[in-house]
């Protein structure tokens, strides 16, 4: 089946962080032979792909291993552009756009609209949402 | 039977997940689908009319919340019970939807193609 996934949580947020969930499921999808159309971040969710973010040692570095899932499976990954301005996680247009000292998105995701949200549902058989 | 079912069930401005969640609705206006929105738990809130966000540091977003059928969102639903058990009723909301029964929710959400939760 394709599934779309949609994260909204940011990374450590609260004793369940719900992004780790969304990681963990997309992992075990591809492991049974899922296709996972889209991946798309929205919300607080875009803070999964801070490049700035630094993970004190021994801990489990969240947006690393979403950027190292993303490139390994070469797997569709937009975020929301509006949702991500207002976070600050800009690409190299948006900072340049924005007249902002770096941009800062992991490798792999690409900014884009709402619309590729849309558009997903319409291709997958099913959306989970990770709120 | 709807492609797209929309359910809001947080709070207006505890946090931006409601505000994302309409400008999500919104955005699915404009395709070519068929779109139901479910308001549902403290999500009845985001209807309440007059909000006074002066004190909260955030602009109301009750405006987009009443965009929704300018935006070919029509098939609007309202969790009864969640009503209720707020002291809320229909006629007090800042948006006409129907009204529905836990019953008719199970039918909605079990008919809808996708659901999409915020």
């Amino acid at each position: 089946m394709i599934f779309t996934i949609v994260i909204n949580g940011a990374p450590y947020s609260g004793a369940n962080s719900t992004s780790f969930q969304a990681l963990n499921f997309t992992r075990a999808l591809l492991a049974a032979g899922h296709t996972i159309g889209r991946l798309f971040f929205y919300g607080d969710g875009v803070y999964n792909l801070n490049a700035q973010a630094i993970t004190p040692q021994g801990e489990f570095d969240l947006p690393a291993a979403w950027a190292d899932l993303i490139n390994e499976h070469k797997l569709d990954s937009v975020v929301c552009i509006a949702a991500a301005a207002r976070r600050g996680i800009l690409d190299t247009g948006e900072a340049k756009r924005h007249q902002k000292p770096a941009p800062n998105l992991l490798a792999g995701s690409e900014l884009s609209g709402l619309g590729q949200l849309i558009e997903a549902t319409t291709t997958s058989d099913r959306v989970i949402t990770f709120n | 039977m709807t492609d797209l079912l929309f359910i809001f069930s947080h709070s207006p401005y505890g946090s931006s997940i409601a505000k994302e969640g309409l400008e999500a609705a919104l955005a699915a206006g404009a395709f070519d689908q068929d779109i139901g929105v479910l308001f549902t738990g403290d999500g009845v809130w985001q209807l309440t009319k007059d909000h006074d966000t002066s004190n909260a540091g955030r602009k109301s977003h009750q405006k987009m919340a009443q965009a929704l059928p300018m935006f070919g969102i029509e098939k609007i639903f309202i969790d009864e019970l969640s009503l209720t058990e707020r002291g809320l009723t229909l006629r007090e909301l800042a948006l006409s939807g129907q009204a529905s029964s836990q019953e008719n929710i199970q039918s909605l959400m079990a008919s809808a193609k996708h659901i999409i939760s915020f």
